[in-house]
């Protein structure tokens, strides 16, 4: 357990722990730094913050084509990756500052629960 | 942009011109074998190709023992001797201290535009001081990358 329950991220790193309590591990992180404010992992292979910060950079590069393609009125709501038995989540927050990083196991949970559990939190860490 | 550079008497970067510079006479000083040193300084180039400068910085004597900089010409020397000068400050601060059976492991400095990290080796008689634009990483992600070749 990395978070602080008295913190809203960490209150959101809770709840999405309450509702998928098989995830592999979820993450709550500052765009700008690319620094987890609260993390949690039920595998010891995967280091929630290792991820936080690799991911980060996957937001920032999606950030940056958006602006090369000129998509204006456009903003990342989330992203969605499959990988052999894993699904990676990410949602942002309203002002894209801040973002959920969620990892499930694809055999334990669907993209359409995982996603709607991460569209019930994003609120929570404006 | 090729034009604008020329005529400032600077040429546009390429990813090849960038190469590692060794400070001898320090190197033998320092006794610290120069196959980690570049090993390191490898490793992480490797892995953030975008840096602006990695080097490998002696804690006693602030010498630069080897760097790698995209910027041309560039002399760590005196950025060198700035941070092994922060490095000793804060260890003398932590020795004075009641924490006790703790290390320095690194020192981050965000700027706005520029990044600049420090890690020290294990045997806290080196660091590696690694500066990289905003734009091309992050604070957690450069700092995860140092952490993983400088355990």
């Amino acid at each position: 357990m990395a978070y602080s329950t008295n913190s809203p991220a960490g209150k959101a790193v809770e709840a999405i722990i309450t509702d998928l309590p098989s995830l592999v591990a979820v993450a709550v992180v500052d765009v700008n730094s690319g620094m987890a404010l609260a993390s949690h992992s039920n595998s010891p292979t995967v280091n929630p913050e290792t991820a936080a910060a690799y991911n980060t950079e996957v937001v920032k590069q999606k950030q940056k084509a958006m602006s090369a393609l000129k998509l204006t009125g456009e903003r990342i709501e989330d992203i969605l990756i499959t990988l052999t038995n894993q699904l990676h989540l990410i949602k942002l927050n309203e002002a894209g500052n801040k973002f959920i990083y969620l990892a499930v196991n694809a055999r334990e949970t669907n993209l359409a629960i995982a996603r709607e559990v991460l569209r019930t939190h994003a609120s929570d860490i404006n | 942009m090729n034009i604008m550079a020329a005529a400032n008497g600077t040429r546009p970067q390429r990813p090849g011109s960038v190469r590692l510079v060794l400070n001898h006479e320090a190197l033998i000083a320092s006794k610290i074998p120069l196959v980690k040193i570049e090993k390191v300084i490898k490793e992480v180039f490797d892995q953030l190709p975008a840096l602006t400068t990695v080097a490998v910085v002696e804690v006693a004597t602030g010498n630069c023992l080897a760097h790698l900089s995209r910027r041309r010409g560039f002399d760590p020397a005196a950025a060198a001797a700035h941070h092994a000068e922060t490095v000793r400050q804060q260890q003398q601060a932590l020795a004075a201290g009641p924490i006790r059976g703790e290390r320095l492991e690194d020192i981050l400095i965000p700027l706005r535009k520029q990044l600049s990290l420090i890690r020290l080796a294990k045997s806290g008689q080196w660091f590696v001081l690694l500066t990289v634009k905003t734009q091309d990483t992050n604070l957690a992600l450069a700092r995860e990358i140092l952490k993983s070749i400088i355990a």
